[in-house]
């Protein structure tokens, strides 16, 4: 280490140049304090439904019978949207700079929290297959490491959230679209609550400011 | 096995009940168990349980099994019913009773009946003896496998069933004898008759069935005669045997050989087309070499003299060591240009100035296209292949030649009297004074006939030795001519001569060429880097060398990236444009030698060598009149003030009206025939002709490099402001505006270099691992054996405990109705106490009452 340090000697002023690292928050207070972007992925469809001997998750493709059955209606049920919103949340730039939390509030109620670094399953499959992992053993981990990537957390997602950042829910019925920009506060973090469903609109408990 | 059933029976009993529905429906029965999520598709065991059913059901079965053995404890004597299969449920009834039929019967064989065959046992049917009923069956048996079995014979109906009386009556009709016979005899007739008609019939179908087999006998006699081949089949037969020979001439003709495809003539076309692709891939080649891409081949040297055929001279290797020649270093200096060609030309000029010094200016001018277009066609034979330059160089050689005689008669007539007298067979030199003594004397033309006899008589074909002896030669014949290079006048036509023999030498050894080559350019960059040790600075080459230098592009690939030869000749020329002083004229020459060597050697890979151009700036620089301004840098040798720096100023403006065009001699890198200033004065600007015309060619070479305007700048500054252009003839003029045309006039600004700003690094992803997911616990054991192990405890685990609470159970309900019994028995005896008590209370009172009655 000191041969890599003597080195440098004389090239300090290159260390702007060095690349950093993104930054995790280490804590709770950082996860707090610091100016980042959380989403709240609102009324996502995530159930699990036994065919055969295996479990599967609740989809408006393969079982659209199961579903006609118990009396719901399949437009309804589609786990594909929050995949797609997953896999474009996680592969965000802001997210690879560790400015993004995500969270998952499933229509049964279920809290999910999700780290930055996880990588989505790019098949839809596959992400069910974890998602179906998940609301079983309510965690899952890293294939190559201690970290837990996902994981069921407590309600209510309020406990988990910022306090006293604003809070912005999407709507179809808002009247001028805001420039995302603007909204953007002068520091510390925002939530943003985004429906995960086909149809619907965001209801939710939270105090919100509508954009 | 009889507990399942037990089971179900209850179990069914319960179901089937009407109570059943109600119990399911009461929800004071039923006990959901709550589950946590609900799953789609999952059907629960154990959504919904009864508890009160099942504890009445098994409350039920143990009163059934255990409490029935409770009672029974302690309890000696109890009635077993010992038939067979008496408790055997499975068993049905009649089975029962035939197996314990054949048991007693069994039991009734006993050992001593076992001989006895008289003593047969009475068969029953339905309790009737059987002997007694085949009395009366023998005549129906009779009957039995004849074939009119179904038909009834009035007669054999009557005597069956129409009773003895019937019978009796038909016989006294027919016969009166017969009354006298008694039913017995009747019978017995019956049965006689019933035989013969049976034998009859077999007798008959014996008969039948003997004419058959003769039928089939002499039918197949006669089938015999009828399946005979038919005489078409017979002919062919005999047709067989033509056929084959047909068919063997057939096949001989078929097997006989064909007359082979002989190749196919090539068309014009095709050679034409054969010859460039061998050339493209030559070319191929040569362009890898260009760009470095080195094979892993130990044997450069080889490869590159395969390479002949683009053209390039590969393998002649001229040069010799040089000890000899180490005092007179400092001698020629002249101008050499490029190619063997412009040799050859300087030489006529020689001649043409001894003829007319200030001469006219058309027959230079003359001369200065015969140059050009001889380096023109330089240029082009590199570009040919090697047979094309060998031509060429004969060709060069004869023109020479004839030239050379032309100017010189007399000596021409020698030679011819000279070649009558040559001999023809020539042993090869075994040392350079052989090969001097064999060449002196003759002119260059007989020099080269002598040196082809040589060759030929000596080719390695011929004898063993033969090859190294040639291998010497070319290392005499090198040292030979730098031998003549050193002579004054240098005799540059024996040289020119001398070439083609060098060349077809270093063809024929390539690897020897090579050695002798690098030697010689080893020895020269050695004494030059010692005389800078000693003396702090360094002679530019003598002519020799120059010419050395010359034959190595000529003879080896100067496109290679790497080069044996070539590269080291490269390093040379380098060193002694950095290195060796000009202090004057003849230096000068002999430098603008070198650039021409060096510009025509990177004509083609474009190489940059930044030696030349400052070199040629430094002699650009030479010309400027006022060396004060500092805005462009000369690197040494030049110096930008002091003794020599004013070389190449013309003195005299006027002069530049009297010059004319002409190329500069090779003899003068040696030494410089003008004497007079204004003579001198012409020479500079000649040189300045040249240095100009290379500056020109630089430019359009380097016009692709990224760094061209950069490298050119201080050449264009020097020329723009400091040159005196105006003093200059116009041809001068000319090139000069060419240059200033060709270099922009400021270079473009490039933005400083900064290093790129990188990203930040990007969160590590993770890859999620992935579980299987089980309906419920852990899947243990990774190995089949370990898996079942591991099932096979959990299952033992689960009936133990499963175990345990069912003898929980039956404990507690053991101990329940031991307790009821006792209870019950306590409450009995309470009773019966009471009761005599109460007895015994009445008796009391009766006496008593008696008592007061007796004593009233």
């Amino acid at each position: 280490m000191a041969a890599h340090t003597g080195e440098k000697r004389g090239l300090e002023h290159l260390d702007e140049y060095e690349p950093k690292t993104a930054k995790q928050p280490r804590n709770m207070h950082d996860k707090m304090i610091e100016a980042r972007l959380v989403v709240v992925l609102e009324g996502a469809t995530l159930e699990t439904v036994k065919v055969g001997k295996t479990f599967e998750l609740l989809n408006c493709d393969q079982h659209k019978n199961i579903i006609i059955k118990s009396g719901r209606d399949p437009g309804n049920i589609r786990p594909d949207i929050t995949h797609q919103s997953l896999l474009m949340l996680m592969d965000s730039p802001l997210n690879r700079a560790g400015l993004l939390q995500v969270y998952i509030h499933t229509e049964k109620n279920a809290l999910i929290e999700i780290n930055p670094q996880t990588r989505i399953p790019r098949t839809f499959p596959r992400f069910c297959g974890l998602m179906v992992q998940l609301l079983h053993k309510l965690s899952v981990r890293a294939a190559d490491g201690p970290q837990r990537l996902l994981r069921m957390i407590k309600n209510p997602i309020s406990d988990h959230l910022p306090a006293g950042c604003p809070r912005y829910a999407m709507s179809f019925k808002a009247g001028d679209a805001v420039c995302p920009r603007t909204l953007v506060p002068k520091d510390g973090p925002a939530v943003v609550v985004i429906g995960a469903f086909a149809h619907g609109a965001v209801g939710l408990s939270l105090h919100l400011l509508d954009q | 096995m009889g507990k399942p059933v037990k089971k179900r029976s209850v179990c069914d009993k319960v179901r089937k009940s009407s109570a059943h529905e109600q119990i399911k429906t009461n929800p004071f029965e039923v006990k959901i168990n709550k589950k946590k999520f609900e799953v789609l598709g999952r059907k629960g065991k154990h959504d919904v349980g009864l508890p009160g059913v099942s504890r009445s059901k098994a409350h039920n079965k143990r009163k059934n099994t255990l409490l029935k053995e409770f009672r029974m404890k302690n309890k000696a004597n109890s009635f077993i019913d010992r038939r067979f299969g008496e408790y055997d449920i499975k068993m049905a009834p009649e089975d029962k009773i035939l197996k314990r039929f054949a048991m007693e019967r069994q039991r009734t064989q006993q050992k001593k009946d076992m001989f006895n065959l008289n003593d047969e046992e009475e068969l029953t049917h339905y309790g009737q003896s059987l002997a007694e009923m085949e009395k009366f069956t023998d005549g129906v048996d009779s009957e039995s496998d004849s074939e009119e079995k179904g038909l009834l014979s009035a007669e054999i109906t009557a005597s069956h069933f129409g009773g003895g009386g019937g019978l009796l009556r038909k016989k006294t009709g027919e016969e009166e004898e017969a009354k006298n016979k008694s039913r017995q005899e009747l019978i017995e007739e019956l049965i006689l008759k019933s035989k013969q008609e049976k034998r009859e019939r077999q007798t008959l179908k014996e008969e039948t069935h003997e004419l058959t087999e003769k039928l089939d006998q002499e039918w197949k006699s006669i089938q015999s005669l009828l399946a005979r081949k038919t005489p078409k089949e017979r002919e062919e037969e005999k047709d067989k045997p033509k056929l084959d020979e047909y068919d063997m001439m057939v096949r001989e003709l078929g097997f006989e050989m064909k007359a082979q495809p002989s190749e196919k003539l090539k068309t014009a076309e095709e050679i034409a087309r054969e010859e460039r692709e061998r050339l493209q891939k030559l070319e191929a080649d040569r362009r890898r070499r260009m760009e470095g891409e080195v094979e892993e081949n130990p044997k450069h040297t080889h490869m590159s003299a395969d390479d002949l055929n683009d053209g390039f001279i590969l393998d002649k290797d001229d040069r010799k060591t040089l000890s000899y020649q180490d005092g007179k270093w400092n001698i020629g200096e002249e101008e050499g240009e490029e190619g063997d060609d412009e040799e050859e030309e300087n030489i006529d000029e020689e001649g043409e100035d001894d003829g007319d010094e200030d001469g006219d200016g058309g027959s230079d001018d003359e001369d200065n296209e015969d140059e050009e277009d001889d380096d023109d066609h330089d240029h082009s034979d590199l570009e040919d292949s090697q047979d094309d330059e060998v031509e060429e160089d004969e060709e060069k050689e004869t023109s020479a030649e004839v030239k050379h005689t032309l100017s010189e008669e007399e000596r021409r007539a020698i030679q011819d009297t000279a070649r009558a007298e040559l001999p023809y067979t020539f042993t090869a030199p075994e040392c350079y004074a052989d090969l001097k003594a064999m060449l002196q004397g003759h002119s260059a033309d007989d020099q080269r006939i002598i040196l082809e006899r040589t060759k030929k008589c000596n080719h390695p074909s011929l004898a063993v030795g033969n090859k190294a002896k040639l291998e010497k030669l070319f290392g005499f014949l090198l040292e030979y001519v730098g031998d003549l290079a050193t002579h004054n006048p240098p005799e540059l036509t024996t040289i020119n001569t001398l070439i083609p023999q060098i060349y077809s030498l270093s063809q024929l050894f390539p690897e020897a060429a090579c050695r002798v080559m690098q030697s010689l350019i080893a020895d020269a960059a050695h004494s030059m880097e010692e005389s800078i040790e000693v003396k702090g600075r360094a002679a530019i080459p003598g002519l020799d060398m120059l010419i050395y230098l010359k034959i190595v592009t000529l003879l080896f690939p100067t496109s290679d990236f790497r080069h044996p030869v070539t590269t080291p000749a490269f390093l040379y020329i380098s060193q002694a444009l950095t290195k060796c002083a000009v202090v004057s004229l003849e230096n000068v020459c002999a430098g603008l030698i070198l650039c021409c060597i060096a510009v025509e050697c990177v004509s083609l890979s474009k190489r940059f060598i930044p030696e030349l151009i400052n070199y040629l700036l430094g002699l650009l620089h030479l010309a400027a009149p006022s060396h004060t301004c500092t805005d462009y840098q000369v690197v040494p040798p030049f110096r930008p003030q002091g003794k020599s720096s004013e070389l190449l100023h013309v003195c005299d403006p006027q002069s530049a009206h009297s010059w004319t065009k002409k190329s500069i001699s090779l003899s003068s890198a040696h030494r410089i025939t003008a004497t007079t200033e204004k003579e001198r004065d012409h020479y500079r600007l000649s040189v300045l002709y040249v240095c100009l015309d290379l500056v020109k060619r630089c430019t359009t070479l380097y016009q692709q490099l990224p760094a061209y305007q950069h490298v050119f700048q201080p050449i264009r500054i020097l020329l723009a402001k400091h040159l005196p252009v105006t003093d200059f003839p116009s041809a001068l003029q000319e090139l000069h505006k060419e240059i200033l045309e060709a270099i922009p006039e400021t270079p473009s600004q490039h933005a400083p270099l900064v290093f790129d700003k990188k990203k930040p690094i990007p969160l590590k992803l993770l890859q999620p691992k992935v579980v299987e997911v089980l309906d419920y616990g852990k899947k243990r054991g990774n190995t089949k054996e370990e898996k079942e192990r591991e099932r096979l405890k959990h299952k033992y685990k689960k009936e133990f405990k499963g175990a345990l609470r069912e003898i929980r159970k039956d404990t507690r309900f053991l101990a329940h109705t031991k307790l009821s019994d006792v209870m019950r028995r306590d409450a009995e005896r309470k009773r019966k106490v009471k009761d005599l008590y109460s007895s015994l209370a009445n008796q009391e009172g009766e006496w008593k009452a008696m008592k007061k009655r007796k004593k009233k």
